[in-house]
């Protein structure tokens, strides 16, 4: 029988003698790397909530500079491409999910208005611009 | 001792990345100064909004165009787009309530400008 080169005081890991030093590096190794990811889930590193803010106010702010051209100018308003670019953000948080359907609500608004040109219509989405901010700043408060 | 290097230096990385994505901040009195005009004008804009009528959007951009990073400055701002949007309500549907709350928006506006103020205030004497 072959005997093994590990020195010491020993562990039997997946049917292989290890050192006990190496196994108590690995294990620690291990707890650190969970920990760590821990540490970062809890604290929202894998989505940074003032960074899916900044991103969703960034096209928000965008939206409302494009409908003084539809207000004023009477241009249409082209829903589709603004949606995907919110669709495009990407967000596990619910008041970020909130913030995406107030602004989609917003973008479907200034869409309607931009047919009907009814003053009422422009109103409401802009009344679903306000509460988009509204999940925004509870975004950032995370 | 030595176990601990390795979790302690993770912990150490994540750290600084997180320090890293920070954003400069946008001092209080430079959103005051941008505020202030726009509190006066809004007043103002409200007084006449049954004869000149109220352009929302011209408003909301004005807002936007406001420098603010720190909370108050953003506490103000929402409390000023949900005053202009109440406005804006008032001003096509003549709804009284929509301008009472239009006011009630606009004097949590003034509270948090006032707010601001003491903090800036408060800033200054420290310096």
């Amino acid at each position: 029988m072959r005997r093994s080169k590990v020195k010491g005081p020993t562990y039997t890991v997946f049917g292989r003698k290890v050192s006990r030093r190496a196994a108590h590096w690995a294990t620690a190794f291990l707890f650190a790397v969970v920990a760590a990811l821990g540490i970062a889930w809890v604290s929202g590193d894998f989505e940074d909530p003032r960074a899916t803010a900044d991103a969703l106010e960034a096209i928000g702010v965008r939206v409302i500079d494009a409908s003084e051209g539809v207000v004023e100018g009477g241009e249409p308003f082209d829903v589709r491409p603004w949606l995907e670019e919110v669709d495009g953000v990407q967000s596990f948080l619910n008041f970020a999910g909130f913030a995406k359907d107030e602004l989609r609500a917003t973008i479907r608004g200034l869409g309607r208005f931009s047919e009907s040109r009814q003053r009422r219509d422009l109103e409401l989405a802009l009344g679903h611009y306000t509460r988009f901010h509204r999940h925004l700043e509870e975004l950032r408060g995370m | 001792m030595g176990r601990w290097l390795v979790p302690a230096a993770l912990v150490g990385l994540l750290f600084l990345i997180g320090c890293a994505g920070e954003e400069p901040e946008i001092p209080l009195a430079d959103s005051l100064e941008a505020l202030f005009p726009l509190a006066e004008e809004l007043l103002a804009a409200a007084d006449k909004i049954e004869d000149e009528g109220f352009e929302t959007t011209a408003w909301l951009v004005r807002v936007e165009d406001v420098p603010a990073t720190h909370k108050l400055a953003r506490q103000a701002k929402a409390a000023l787009r949900d005053a202009v949007t109440a406005f804006g309500s008032y001003a096509v549907g003549q709804l009284p309530n929509d301008y009472v709350a239009g006011m009630d928006y606009y004097h949590q506006f003034e509270d948090i400008m006032d707010r601001m103020l003491v903090e800036v205030m408060s800033e200054d004497e420290a310096k």
